[in-house]
């Protein structure tokens, strides 16, 4: 845990429940530090938007309780809360101008006209907006109004700036354009963001911290780095990125380095984060780019005798299906040059992988 | 051979073929379309002009005394008419008095001076003594009227063939014997003062309509889904029921012993029934109940298309709800508002059931009028030109809601 002079929101063991029945969020403990990109990440009814609809105040807090500053929320009402928001259908006021949505929150905190335009049109240069004041949302393309509704929640200048699933609506190139820009926002001004989103690339990207959530459970929290190198369980292993999975027993540990025996009979050589007990199960995954194929191979404690079953063409990789161990569903992917080119179906290669780079995850 | 060269002639005719389709089609749409046209015509255009036809028609005089009408027609009005005008008065009287034609005449001659149609046809039951000139002080010796140029100014006035006299009364004006215009007397003076009390009941009925339509529309939109379509058939049900019965359940409801008055005095609210039937109360009671579905149904059509989203914005950046609703909210119901208020104005403008059933004496409308002029005296142009001033009255309106819906909706949804 953070000391608390750094902590700006905690949740304390929140829930939350719209039937009565299934909690929707279940016994989040999380905080957000100050200054720092938290992003959610998590299917479609993981709980993620509720947790930010509960910290925005548009939900109601079942059991436990919110805290900013040190103060709880439980009765601030969302008025009160100086929070930016930036919804997903980024909900600018279509009778209002550019200039006018922008300037709502300064006109609401009674702010001089003089220092509303000043500030209105700071926040409009600062996302490239600036001859667009007098335009009407509806006249302004899709990233247009996304950097709308971003000056609009970046203005005043809030505690906390919250994003719901704000680039769920661009197109691809448009949505990586403006992750960079909402990025590097971030880090100019350094405002606490907490971003919720499905896209995995999306929370890699941007974040300083991700929350990986499912079923209303925070599953892993950590860097970027972190939770892809890292994952805590097979449900992280899985969502972000992909993953090849491998279950067997452990039959041999030293320190944190296992020997885990797979019903084919082959062994493979992993590391875990826990400790573990021999002949237990274990679940391991293996990231697909550290799956290396051909001569490369050779020297790397884990090695196999495998078969090419497809390669699929990307550009900048090949995606590279192999059967190995008695499965055909192994993927690697091979960078684009002499090596990855001269794979074809039915070849017979060998790959391997480090140690370091399996991980035997925590029992879910 | 290239290819442009190719392709060159057969694009022209192409052309030519796509020219031809779409005339083709274009003349298929209009002839399904013709019906309707025509339909559209004789039904909404037809009777609008048959009312400014007849608010001006005046055919009454000049068919039953022709020649009397053109003389007077002549006549400058400045003193009596001379001799030959009293003959030719006589002997058109005579004629018409024998055709039993002469009523119609006399009906007319009422309109101007009340008391001209029992002249007439006394006149006419003793058109026999004269037998000879000078037929001026005949006729003046029959009924001295004769000799008052009042009546020689009615008949001038009523000699048509078309007249601005219904109009100008609707408006509480008439036109003087030198043809300038001034205001009617007193005892005619009743239409603006209809007029006036129309826009007010109306004002007063949408003035009630917004005020539980808008709430209730606001309900029905946010609420969730089985209340909301509980309530929205509420709204509708008064619509599966006629006009007429709605209003004749209001007065059972409303009478000194009805539903309403029982309860209040079984609560012990009242120690003596209200009077809720034939007065104005009664009737904004059963006017906004049925005029409000007009309202809701617009307003909950645009409220439905506003996002949770645009007041939870507001709210976020520090809008109190107060605020949240007058800045972002209800500029955005606008249009539907708009739309709403101009349908029930509208309506409630041309009442006549349920204040004729509900209301007293002094909570009639201009409905009632046209209703009265038209069915019981047999005034068409009078009833015609209450229709028009009605009419004028809806159109001025126009507007005034363009102006709103324009000023709300300088924005698309969506």
């Amino acid at each position: 845990m953070a000391p608390d002079s750094e902590v700006l929101v905690r949740f304390r063991d929140v829930e939350k429940t719209y039937d009565g029945r299934v909690n929707v969020v279940d016994r989040l403990n999380l905080e957000i530090r100050r200054g720092e990109f938290l992003t959610l990440l998590g299917p479609s009814g993981s709980g993620k938007t509720t947790i930010l609809l509960m910290l925005a105040g548009f939900e109601a807090v079942t059991a436990g309780d919110i805290v900013l500053n040190d103060r709880s929320l439980r009765n601030v009402p969302p008025f009160r809360r100086n929070m930016g928001i930036v919804f997903q259908n980024y909900a600018l006021f279509p009778h209002k101008s550019v200039f006018q949505n922008v300037a709502f929150p300064l006109v609401q905190r009674r702010l001089p006209k003089q220092a509303v335009s000043e500030k209105v049109e700071a926040a409009l240069r600062m996302v490239d907006l600036t001859d667009l004041g007098e335009r009407r949302p509806h006249q302004l393309s899709g990233g247009q109004q996304q950097r709308v509704a971003l000056a609009r929640a970046l203005v005043f200048e809030p505690e906390i700036v919250l994003m719901d699933e704000p680039l769920g609506a661009l197109d691809k190139k448009l949505r990586e354009q403006m992750q960079i820009e909402i990025k590097h926002l971030h880090e100019q001004l350094g405002m606490t963001v907490a971003y919720v989103t499905h896209d995995q690339g999306e929370a890699l990207t941007m974040s300083d911290r991700v929350a990986i959530m499912n079923d209303g459970l925070i599953q892993q929290v950590g860097s970027p780095h972190e939770v892809y190198e890292k994952p805590a369980n097979a449900f992280v292993a899985n969502f972000i990125g992909e993953n090849n999975s491998f279950e067997g027993r452990i039959e041999g540990i030293d320190g944190r380095d296992c020997a885990v025996r797979l019903a084919s009979g082959d062994i493979i050589h992993a590391r875990s984060a826990a400790a573990r007990a021999n002949g237990e199960t274990a679940l391991l995954s293996l990231r697909p780019e550290r799956l290396v194929i051909g001569p490369a191979a050779q020297g790397m404690a884990n090695r196999f005798g495998a078969q090419v079953v497809e390669v699929i063409y990307f550009g900048a990789h090949n995606r590279v299906r192999l059967a190995m161990a008695g499965r055909d569903d192994i993927i690697a992917l091979a960078p684009a040059g002499a090596a990855g080119d001269a794979l074809a179906p039915g070849a017979a290669v060998e790959i391997g992988w480090a140690p370091e780079h399996c991980r035997v995850l925590a029992p879910a | 051979m290239t290819d442009e060269a190719k392709t060159a002639p057969a694009d022209r005719s192409l052309e030519a073929k796509l020219r031809r389709a779409q005339r083709r089609r274009s003349l298929n749409a209009f002839l399904l379309v013709a019906p309707l046209l025509l339909f559209i015509l004789v039904v909404f255009a037809g009777p609008i002009l048959s009312l400014l036809y007849f608010s001006v028609d005046d055919p009454k005089l000049a068919e039953v005394m022709p020649r009397t009408a053109e003389i007077v027609a002549e006549w400058d009005g400045a003193e009596l008419p001379g001799e030959d005008a009293y003959a030719t008065v006589v002997e058109e009287i005579r004629a018409a008095y024998e055709d039993r034609t002469v009523a119609a005449a006399a009906m007319r001659l009422n309109y101007e001076i009340s008391g001209f149609r029992s002249m007439v046809m006394r006149t006419g039951r003793k058109i026999r003594r004269i037998t000879g000139p000078p037929y001026k002080e005949a006729l003046i010796g029959l009924d001295e009227r004769w000799g008052d140029i009042a009546y020689w100014r009615a008949i001038k006035a009523s000699a048509g063939p078309y007249t601005t006299r219904y109009l100008l009364a609707a408006v509480d004006l008439e036109r003087k014997w030198d043809g300038s215009i001034g205001t009617a007397p007193p005892e005619r003076t009743i239409y603006i003062d209809y007029l006036e009390r129309t826009f007010w009941i109306s004002f007063w009925v949408l003035a009630w309509c917004i005020a539980i339509g808008y709430p209730m529309a606001y309900l029905i939109a946010t609420t969730g889904r089985r209340l909301s379509r509980i309530l929205l058939a509420l709204v509708l049900l008064p619509f599966w029921t006629s006009l007429l019965v709605r209003t004749a359940a209001w007065v059972v409801l409303l009478q000194n012993k009805g539903v309403v008055n029982d309860s209040l005095l079984y609560a012990g609210l009242t120690d003596e029934p209200l009077t809720l039937i034939f007065n104005r109360t009664g009737v904004y009671v059963a006017m906004v109940h049925i005029l409000l579905p007009f309202l809701v149904l617009p307003l909950y059509a645009v409220m439905r298309n506003i996002p949770a989203s645009q007041t939870r914005a507001a709210a976020s950046l520090g809008a109190k709800p107060v605020a949240a609703f007058l800045s972002v909210y209800l500029p955005q119901t606008l249009p539907g508002l708009g739309a709403g208020c101009i349908l029930v104005f509208i309506l409630s403008l041309g009442f006549y059931i349920t204040p004729a059933l509900i209301g007293g004496a002094s909570d009639q409308m201009l409905s009632y009028l046209i209703a009265e002029f038209a069915t019981r005296t047999g005034n068409w142009g009078m009833a015609s030109a209450i229709a028009i001033l009605l009419l004028l009255s809806v159109a001025a309106l126009y507007p005034v809601y363009r102006g709103l819906v324009r000023g709300a909706a300088g924005f698309r949804f969506g």
